[in-house]
């Protein structure tokens, strides 16, 4: 009786359900541990006076306390890491982001971020090349708003403005 | 020995009453050897009709109508068990297809949806554990805005 001996056409599919429910459940444990961050670098700048959508509001605040009149995204960067793990991305000129999620603590994330700079460059060897650190912190953050870290000289007067978001 | 007289033959009775397979092996060779040397007697049986085959001669025929319905039956009763093996098959690849349609269901399901939407807010609040800037930066964090603040670091002194 098949009833009790699943045909042939049955075995697949129920073998691949069996496999997916644990890769599923070994998944699920991975997946727990992980943060995406995201990181948009944004030019502040005084020659013009164009605003992009996303940044009316620091914009109308910014002009108030410094001078600046234009401000543009550039640039975004973002990825799924685990805590743990470090994220790179190249910003804007020689601008280098890394994040890196440590641990949630009350509901606020921990997050070492570096913002640094290429001064010299190893062309046979990336990992020689020498950096400029222009910040460095250790921060705790909400997730999901972006926190704007700014002051950095970009060429032409103009300034970045590096805004990191976690979620 | 006359079939007449055989009446009181026990072994006899049981032949003309039928009784072949009663008979054993050694009541077997004994009616052969009697027959063999009785030719009266063994002309005789072979003309007796044996009892079952003299019943079924008694049976009625069978009418036209009668064998008509046997015909039907036997006819239609292999269509109705292909029907059955038929759906029995086809249970088994709708439960295969069903089986299928759940893996793929269940597949979709465990790939990355869309990336929800992440709303622009800002933050209006941060902690700073430790922090560390370049020769010349003062770092300071400036709250600004009243009724929607937004909390930013900024590094003075370099730009």
């Amino acid at each position: 009786m098949w009833t009790k001996r699943p045909c042939a056409a049955l075995r697949l599919p129920l073998l691949g359900l069996l496999a997916i429910g644990l890769a599923g459940a070994a998944d699920d444990g991975e997946r727990k541990k992980e943060v995406r961050v995201e990181v948009w670098a944004i030019r502040a700048t005084m020659t013009n006076k164009d605003v992009d959508k996303d940044l009316r509001q620091i914009a109308k605040l910014l002009e108030k306390k410094f001078k600046y009149t234009g401000f543009k995204v550039e640039k975004k960067v973002g990825k799924k890491v685990e805590l743990g793990t470090e994220f790179t991305a190249d910003l804007i000129q020689k601008y280098r982001v890394t994040a890196k999620p440590l641990g949630v603590k009350d509901g606020k994330l921990e997050i070492e971020l570096t913002l640094d700079e290429l001064v010299k460059q190893n062309k046979d060897d990336p990992k020689k090349n020498e950096y400029k650190v222009h910040f460095r912190g250790k921060l705790k953050m909400e997730p999901g708003p972006l926190l704007p870290v700014g002051g950095l000289p970009l060429e032409g007067g103009d300034t970045l403005i590096v805004a990191l978001r976690v979620r | 020995m006359s079939v007449n007289d055989s009446s009181h033959d026990p072994l006899l009775d049981r032949l003309l009453a039928g009784d072949l397979d009663g008979l054993d092996p050694a009541e077997i060779d004994a009616l052969e050897q009697r027959l063999n040397m009785d030719a009266q007697l063994a002309a005789r049986l072979a003309g007796v009709t044996p009892v079952a085959e003299a019943e079924l001669r008694n049976v009625p025929p069978v009418s036209d109508a009668e064998w008509s319905q046997v015909w039907q039956t036997v006819e239609t009763a292999p269509t109705r068990a292909a029907a059955g093996r038929r759906i029995l098959r086809l249970w088994h690849t709708a439960a295969a297809a069903a089986a299928c349609l759940l893996l793929a269901l269940t597949w979709n399901a465990r790939q990355p949806a869309t990336p929800e939407a992440w709303p622009v807010t800002w933050a209006d609040s941060v902690e700073i554990e430790e922090v560390d800037v370049t020769d010349g930066g003062v770092p300071f964090v400036l709250s600004v805005g009243t009724q929607k603040s937004v909390t930013m670091i900024w590094v003075l002194g370099e730009s």
